[in-house]
């Protein structure tokens, strides 16, 4: 017989009990659905004020959230393997960008080229940023974690905001302090135009790198030897090591694999906004870390999910007109948002939550 | 010896050659620097009782404009031999900006001030560059002991510095002793914000939109520019921030697109992120002929056409007085071929003149003072320039100089050309004050 839990006149006072959490989780639900109704309201209504201005703006937020979901994508993995938050992974994604500028612009000169050539240039570029972050981010989980992997939550937390400003830091050592820019390296031309505004073929290039590389890595992940291997240690690492899985190697590739991402998207971010500095990882760090959380952090696919909402939350504050907050408030919307979705759902959007994962 | 142990050897000595590069570079350590004075200043030039300081970004986009500021203060100084009347001076530069934010940074510039109230022998500071660092300094400064220490900035442009501007408690609040001790040679915002509204009317522009960086300066000839445009009757068809640390602003020109304005004005400083701004303005709105770019002199600098390329082009950029390779004056003449000569460049940045003007007021100031820093904070109003390097002015009893004229420089090829002065009448200055 299992541990008592009360007598039998406690048993039948309980129902009265839990009635207090139930409706107040009802009013918790109430109120989430309220404010769920009032963006939408917001969004509907500034769809009617200037249809084509929404639809210009979300198409912006794509593009934007496309990058966002490529770096979120690195801290889910690593979350998911390790249950680590690496602060460092925004840094990566710096170096991504800066090694792209070093490639594709100072070395081989794609400011002067077209055509076939700038498309040769910048996919040395592309190939060059991901190897180059792969190795790195593989090189900081060998060097600076993997030795804490029994330490207590706090040390790798703290490593990994150490190594955050070791890899800066690093980008100024080499890059300097100031901005590196580029002359547009993408075609802007118009592809098509919404009430005057063209949509510009960087835009689309922009997705045409970022989707199929979001597709290949969920194939990675899911078809793949080596994913199975990733998420059988994330599973459980002592089983999956009992089943004759390198668990060292299995949480290296997770890292090289996040690395890889980060290069993917620093190289998109340099050839599309055409300016990088060393610094540029903390905010989309940040960010992308919200985008992991809000999309219920471990899992791939919400992690993508919430980089494509922060990539519409800034750009609808940012180009929607009627009663938006504007600029200034789109880091405090972002995290308004982190923290109702911790409270509503503190799974996150597509996470599993803790109760059943436990 | 084993391996073991002369790797352990070599590491020492690796380790302790480390150190003494640290220590051989590291101020406080070295015995010559001036104490109290924080490691962001250097070592002092010149040999005297007395010190003068200047406070300027030292890093970042602006490092080189701050650069020329600093060598047009020594090279006053050398002329008069580091001697003001009486008084034997030093120089020392120091740098009011982190290498991280690559710009003025409000707790260096706190640190700053602090410091400067502890040398007995200061006798003043030229500076600062960005008008939010000198309202940290200003009220910390004018607390010293032995009363307020004398301040002369080349280029503060903030109003409310030094005249009501509508925020409360200003300009009395930098100065809580109630003496000021505060002066700048640099045109205020409110000239400037005048100049570049009537501009736009010269070009007949009817619709414009602002872009303000919130910082006091930005924010500051933001305020001054609607008004002044309002007065003349152009539309402004909104004022509102831009985020530096957002990645891009093209969602924010869409939005701005949809009122199709006619031209845009940025109020602010470039270091703010303001290539990718220039960039995408272009991207969304079009080139710099087909809707206008006006910005305000936090843009003039050469920071402006490199992080924005191509895009920067033809897009206009004010400052408020004369460009100083363009000064017609005699002693301005003189001037700029003595700074070109003894630093070998051809173009001064904006504010380089500037700054060995705001060292010369200094400097007449403690000429005709008793040495004491109440007696030089007094002397540095009500001063004439009948000679002086940016012309002929006076500083007033607010700390302002007399000077109202703007010019306008335009990016071509990739550098900065004055385009023509703009002389703002003073109804419209004052109606750009509110």
């Amino acid at each position: 017989m299992g541990t008592s839990v009360g007598t039998a006149a406690e048993t039948s006072r309980r129902p009265s009990f839990a009635l207090v959490p139930r409706l107040r989780s009802r009013a918790v639900a109430v109120v989430g659905i309220l404010l769920l109704a009032l963006v939408a309201f917001w969004l509907v209504e500034n769809a009617v004020h200037d249809i084509r201005q929404f639809a210009l703006v979300s198409l912006n937020g794509i593009t934007n959230g496309s990058i966002y979901a490529l770096v979120a994508i690195g801290y889910t993995l690593v979350y998911g393997i390790l249950e680590l938050i690496n602060f460092a992974h925004g840094d990566v994604f710096s170096w991504g960008a800066m090694i792209t500028y070093s490639v594709a612009i100072s070395w081989l000169g794609a400011s002067g080229h077209s055509g076939i050539a700038l498309f040769g240039i910048l996919a040395v570029g592309l190939v060059c940023a991901a190897l180059f972050c792969a190795t790195l981010n593989m090189a900081v989980e060998r060097v600076a974690y993997r030795r804490l992997r029994n330490a207590p939550r706090l040390a790798p937390l703290i490593t990994a905001i150490g190594m955050s400003f070791v890899l800066s830091n690093l980008i100024a050592v080499v890059y300097g302090f100031n901005y590196v820019s580029s002359e547009p390296l993408l075609p802007r031309g118009a592809l098509f135009t919404i009430g005057g505004q063209a949509y510009g073929w960087d835009k689309l290039i922009v997705l045409l790198i970022t989707v199929p590389t979001l597709v290949s890595l969920m194939i990675v992940v899911k078809r793949t030897r080596w994913g199975k291997a990733m998420r059988a240690t994330a599973q459980n690492r002592d089983a999956a090591r009992l089943m004759g899985i390198d668990v060292d190697r299995a949480i290296a590739f997770a890292f090289g694999l996040g690395g890889a991402l980060a290069g993917i998207g620093g190289f998109v971010y340099l050839v599309y906004f055409t300016q990088g500095r060393f610094d540029l990882g903390f905010r989309i760090g940040l960010f992308a870390f919200t985008a992991a959380v809000l999309g219920g952090i471990g899992n791939i696919l919400g992690a993508a999910l919430g980089g494509y909402l922060i990539g519409f939350i800034e750009n609808y504050n940012s180009g929607l007109t009627w009663h938006a907050p504007g600029p200034s408030w789109t880091e405090s919307l972002v995290f308004i948002l982190l923290i109702l979705i911790l409270v509503f759902r503190p799974h996150g959007l597509l996470g599993e939550s803790l109760s059943t994962r436990s | 010896m084993s391996m073991r142990k002369l790797g352990s050897i070599l590491l020492l000595a690796g380790a302790t050659a480390v150190l003494a590069t640290a220590a051989a570079s590291a101020g406080p350590l070295s015995g010559k620097r001036i104490a109290g004075l924080p490691n962001t200043c250097s070592k002092p030039v010149g040999h005297g009782k007395y010190v003068i300081a200047s406070d300027f970004p030292l890093q970042g986009s602006l490092r080189p404009l701050s650069v020329q500021m600093v060598e047009a203060v020594k090279l006053e100084l050398k002329k008069m031999h580091y001697k003001i009347g009486k008084y034997s001076v030093q120089f020392v530069s120091c740098d009011d900006s982190t290498a991280a934010k690559g710009s003025w940074d409000p707790q260096t510039c706190t640190n700053n001030a602090n410091s400067y109230k502890s040398v007995t022998n200061l006798l003043g500071v030229i500076g600062t560059y960005n008008s939010g660092c000198a309202e940290i300094i200003a009220p910390i400064i004018n607390r010293a002991p032995g009363g307020g220490i004398p301040m002369v900035s080349p280029a503060n442009t903030y109003v409310g510095l030094t005249k009501k501007s509508g925020v409360a408690g200003e300009p009395q609040k930098y100065f809580p002793t109630g003496k000021r001790n505060y002066a700048r040679v640099a045109v205020p915002d409110n000239f400037q914000g005048a100049a570049d509204a009537l501009y736009l009317k010269h070009r007949h522009i009817k619709r414009v939109y602002v872009l303000n960086d919130a910082e006091a300066y930005g924010l500051g000839i933001a305020n001054n520019f609607v008004r002044a445009a309002k007065k003349l009757g152009l539309t402004v068809l909104g004022n509102s921030k831009w985020d530096a640390s957002q990645p891009n602003y093209q969602s924010l020109y869409q939005g701005i697109a949809s009122k199709h304005p006619q031209a845009i004005f940025l109020a602010g400083i470039v270091s703010n992120n303001g290539g990718q701004l220039i960039k995408d303005k272009v991207s969304v709105l079009g080139n710099n002929t087909k809707v206008l770019l006006l910005a305000s002199d936090g843009f003039n600098d050469s920071a402006t056409p490199k992080d924005a390329g191509n895009s920067a082009a033809g897009m206009f950029i004010t400052i408020g007085g004369s460009d100083p390779n363009k000064l017609s004056n005699p002693t301005g003449r003189a001037f700029v071929k003595a700074f070109r000569k003894a630093y070998h460049v051809k173009h001064l940045e904006a504010y380089t003149a500037y700054a060995g003007q705001a060292l010369l007021v200094l400097a007449h100031a403690i000429n005709k003072s008793d040495g004491s820093r109440l007696s030089i904070d007094k002397h540095l109003f009500k001063q004439k320039f009948p000679k002086g390097i940016i012309g002929s002015f006076k500083i007033d009893s607010s700390g302002d100089p007399s000077l109202g004229g703007v010019t306008v420089d335009v990016v071509k090829h990739g550098n900065i050309k004055a385009v023509t002065t703009v002389n703002p009448p003073l109804s419209l200055a004052k109606a750009a004050l509110g």
